[in-house]
């Protein structure tokens, strides 16, 4: 029977590297996804997860099991995206890339692909908190409290935070909506 | 209830994230207000857009490149102080610090002692000059020689004057 995360952490704080390697192998998937959500980019996206699991060796001592470990998880990726910098891409290349991407795909897929580069495009436009928001409440469907935890702030700092970025939202993604 | 109020509250109506009294209530303001009928469509549709958004998978090799930045970290924490000797560390002992006081001394001394003979040279120079001035009075002293052609009366033969302190004239 495997460990509950709890159990692997406590061993983790321990100096056990065997359980914080198993903590890796179960949410890198966790990880990347809302980092990669947040950068737009795998450099910038593997940076952050690898610097959440890092932080989350570095004070395994202290942990506390008061919460499940993903709301834990969320907060330290939260903070990360928050401190991050985003490197910005030469536009004209990524442009070319994914006009070229779209040329190349079949008819049948193009409109998925164009609707999916048009949502990526306008999350990424959004000011970092609404965007870290909108990626915390579509893509990963947390409540708005899971939401506020995750970002150190209030439920209603949240429903103003949202209800700004659907606003820019609907106005950018208005010919798929 | 006021629109405002159940526009805020529609998004977390979707997700069913309110308490029931609250949900019951904005279903029924909803049924009945066109505004926040479509303002609730909306939300749903943005909803729709972002399901199934693909998202590339994790880069292969995560987990070890991962592994080995903690390995290389803990090598480092635990590797012992490089022998690099910090300045103050290295005048903490006894025999060097009386050294570098002694040091101190002497180069302080040394300074005041150059500074001093500066001082003194200068001084030797100025009453130089003055004894002779005071020898071989003004004109010589200064080279006003060529004043004492100047006419009686004239501006340079004035100037000489009160140099001299008198009518004095060396030739």
């Amino acid at each position: 029977m495997s460990l509950t995360d709890e159990h692997l952490m406590i061993a983790v704080g321990k100096g056990d590297m065997a359980a914080f390697e198993q903590i890796v192998i179960r949410y890198q998937q966790f990880a990347w996804r809302i980092a990669y959500r947040y950068t737009g980019n795998d450099s910038d996206a593997e940076e952050i997860a690898q610097e959440a699991f890092l932080r989350i060796l570095d004070s395994a001592k202290d942990y506390q099991p008061s919460a499940k470990f993903s709301t834990y998880l969320y907060k330290v990726l939260a903070n990360l995206c928050l401190d991050h910098t985003r490197k910005k891409r030469p536009q004209l290349v990524a442009d070319f890339l994914v006009d070229q991407e779209l040329a190349d795909t079949p008819d049948s897929n193009l409109q998925m692909k164009e609707r999916d580069q048009a949502v990526k495009s306008a999350v990424d436009s959004l000011p970092v908190r609404q965007r870290l928001a909108v990626i915390l409440r579509y893509y990963e469907n947390l409540s708005y409290a899971h939401i506020a935890d995750a970002m150190n702030t209030s439920v209603k700092a949240v429903e103003r935070l949202l209800a700004r970025a659907r606003q820019e939202l609907e106005h950018l993604l208005k010919d798929f909506s | 209830m006021l629109c405002k109020y159940v526009k805020q509250k529609l998004d977390r109506y979707i997700q069913g994230d309110l308490p029931d009294p609250v949900s019951k209530k904005i279903e029924r303001h909803v049924s009945s207000c066109q505004e926040c009928a479509d303002a609730l469509s909306r939300i749903r549709k943005l909803e729709g857009i972002f399901e199934d958004s693909p998202l590339p998978p994790v880069p292969e090799g995560f987990s070890e490149r991962l592994m080995k930045r903690v390995c290389q970290r803990r090598r480092l924490q635990e590797s012992p102080e490089p022998p690099v000797i910090r300045i103050w560390e290295w005048f903490g002992q006894p025999n060097l610090q009386k050294a570098a006081v002694a040091a101190g001394i002497t180069v302080g001394l040394s300074i005041g002692l150059l500074m001093g003979l500066q001082t003194s040279r200068q001084s030797y120079q100025r009453q130089t000059v003055n004894q002779v001035a005071s020898r071989a009075g003004v004109i010589d002293a200064y080279r006003f020689d060529y004043l004492t052609e100047a006419p009686e009366n004239s501006l340079s033969r004035v100037y000489i004057q009160m140099v001299s302190g008198g009518n004095n004239f060396e030739e």
